[in-house]
């Protein structure tokens, strides 16, 4: 059988949401100008708009293989940060953070667990998996250029877990590489997932703090 | 979708009226982008001057090597060719990293990409292991953990009160207070504008009978910088005048104009006036010394002429001889 090579975006719904997110996002962030600063940490703004912010996908390219062809497949992935540790932090910042990691804390050389959960928007037609699938492990962080806030890169291993649409599991050991710049917040990332049905994904890092 | 959509882009935009946020950096930065910084010729090899008692070379925006006797201050230190990534100096800073001697004290007024560069604190770090390196509370959470004896200043959160000295502490000889400042700290966008930071502060050095005013980035207060001229006999004041592209007028809440400047330098009282903050990085769109133009014919208005003194990058000035 001839195998096909497909690439599928998303619909027009889709990038609405996407739209009203980024937006409001942008909002928040831009709506504090120089005249209206903050005169003291306000708390509950700092956490609902860094919540807010955690909220903004990154988007991801999955390979889609199966018996009938290939895929591309596009759809987006969160980066969610449980626990962090520091290798060198200045003496007045501790080695542990969580979930909100300061990126002085990140970029200058760290190790954290991750967690990944990962979404299809047009889902797999090729190798029949379920649109939602998460991968979760441990990656350390290495400065590159100053002091990586310039260029950092990183390493991770970890495990995946697939199920497809008769929820039988696919699950194992995946690898990832890094490449990142703007304070670290935003950069490119492979990850590869061991006799996955979805083996090679493909996207953009971004994860503000 | 689409109008609606435009429409709140185009509001968020326009709410951005003033203040150097990163999107105008990034923005007002276009230009230059693709130029190569404008050469600073005949550098200064040897910047430790053994006929002075104070001293100043002007690195670039608020980049002072400070020379107090036998004491040797960096402020702000910034000799990167860019700063955040995208905005590029307009012109080289004017001294070479490696011809910088040991130093005494390293100040950081506030995190800013403009006057907190990591890759400039990380060339600085082999030759100056251990040296005390002073900052306002909450820039420690910008500081990678380099070999610098790192210390937090406290601000009085952001100078609420009416007490405009905030900290102070004597390293090597060097007596350091952290002084009133009205500006706004973070550094990646929320954390100053919204989470509402509060990591900058002014800085005054005292030693052996020398006093030097740093005003790191600030907006005008009618009564703060009275109180800190009348608590401190001040030398010499490092004064910020931009960035603005209409600079008439005081200034704007986190930001002092030329004529704001002024001011700042007659309520402190002080003896000699440097203007900083000017000329390196392009803020916004028009000429990047327009504030020193107006600067200019301020001093002449105000009749102050003969206790200012402006600077070229690169260029060192003694102030008092031994």
């Amino acid at each position: 059988m001839r195998r096909q090579f497909l690439i599928k975006f998303p619909g027009k719904r889709f990038f609405a949401s996407v739209r009203i997110v980024f937006t409001v996002s942008l909002l928040l962030l831009l709506s504090g100008g120089a005249h209206s600063q903050a005169e003291r940490e306000r708390t509950l703004l700092k956490w609902s708009s860094w919540t807010l912010f955690q909220a903004l996908p990154s988007p991801v390219f999955f390979e889609d293989k199966g018996d009938n062809g290939n895929g591309l497949e596009f759809g987006f992935e969160w980066q969610v940060t449980p626990v962090s540790y520091t290798f060198k932090p200045n003496k007045y910042l501790g080695h542990f953070s969580s979930f909100m990691i300061k990126p002085v804390k990140k970029f200058s050389g760290s190790a954290e667990l991750f967690f990944t959960p990962q979404f299809s928007l047009s889902g797999f037609d090729y190798s029949r998996v379920k649109r939602y699938m998460y991968n979760a492990g441990v990656r350390a962080y290495f400065p590159l250029m100053q002091g990586g806030e310039y260029l950092s890169f990183s390493l991770g291993a970890g495990y995946y877990s697939q199920k497809n649409e008769f929820y039988s599991k696919y699950d194992g050991v995946m690898f990832e590489a890094g490449l990142y710049s703007v304070f670290g917040m935003a950069g490119l990332k492979f990850t590869y997932k061991h006799n996955a049905p979805s083996r090679y994904n493909f996207g953009l890092y971004i994860k503000y703090y | 979708m689409k109008k609606p959509f435009l429409k709140i882009l185009i509001f968020a935009f326009l709410l951005q009226s003033g203040g150097c946020t990163i999107f105008q950096e990034i923005a007002g930065n276009g230009p230059t982008s693709f130029r190569s910084p404008k050469k600073v010729f005949n550098k200064i090899s040897n910047p430790l001057r053994n006929d002075s008692r104070l001293a100043m070379l002007w690195i670039g925006h608020s980049t002072c090597l400070i020379q107090m006797d036998d004491k040797l201050i960096l402020t702000d230190p910034v000799l990167t060719t860019t700063i955040g990534i995208f905005s590029k100096r307009v012109i080289e800073p004017g001294i070479e990293t490696k011809n910088i001697p040991k130093l005494d004290l390293i100040s950081v007024s506030h995190p800013h990409i403009d006057h907190l560069s990591i890759g400039t604190i990380e060339d600085l770090c082999p030759k100056n292991k251990k040296v005390p390196f002073v900052f306002p509370e909450g820039v420690e959470s910008y500081l990678p953990g380099y070999d610098y004896e790192y210390i937090r200043l406290g601000n009085r959160n952001g100078y609420e009160d009416l007490n405009p000295v905030g900290d102070s502490i004597t390293v090597g000889g060097i007596s350091v207070f952290t002084v009133f400042a009205r500006h706004w700290g973070g550094r990646y966008g929320l954390d100053g504008f919204i989470w509402g930071e509060q990591s900058y502060t002014g800085f005054i050095f005292k030693y052996n009978g020398l006093t030097v005013y740093f005003g790191g980035d600030t907006g005008y207060d009618p009564y703060s910088f009275k109180e800190i001229g009348k608590r401190f006999d001040i030398d010499l004041a490092m004064i910020p005048i931009g960035p603005c592209d209409d600079c008439s007028g005081c200034g704007n809440k986190r930001h002092v104009f030329p004529e704001g400047a002024v001011k700042i330098f007659l309520d402190l009282n002080a003896r000699l006036l440097v203007p900083i903050h000017y000329g390196v990085f392009q803020f916004r769109l028009t000429d990047v010394n327009e504030p020193l133009y107006k600067f200019k014919e301020l001093i002449k208005e105000y009749g102050i002429e003969s206790r200012v003194s402006i600077f070229e990058v690169g260029e060192q000035k003694s102030f008092i001889a031994k």
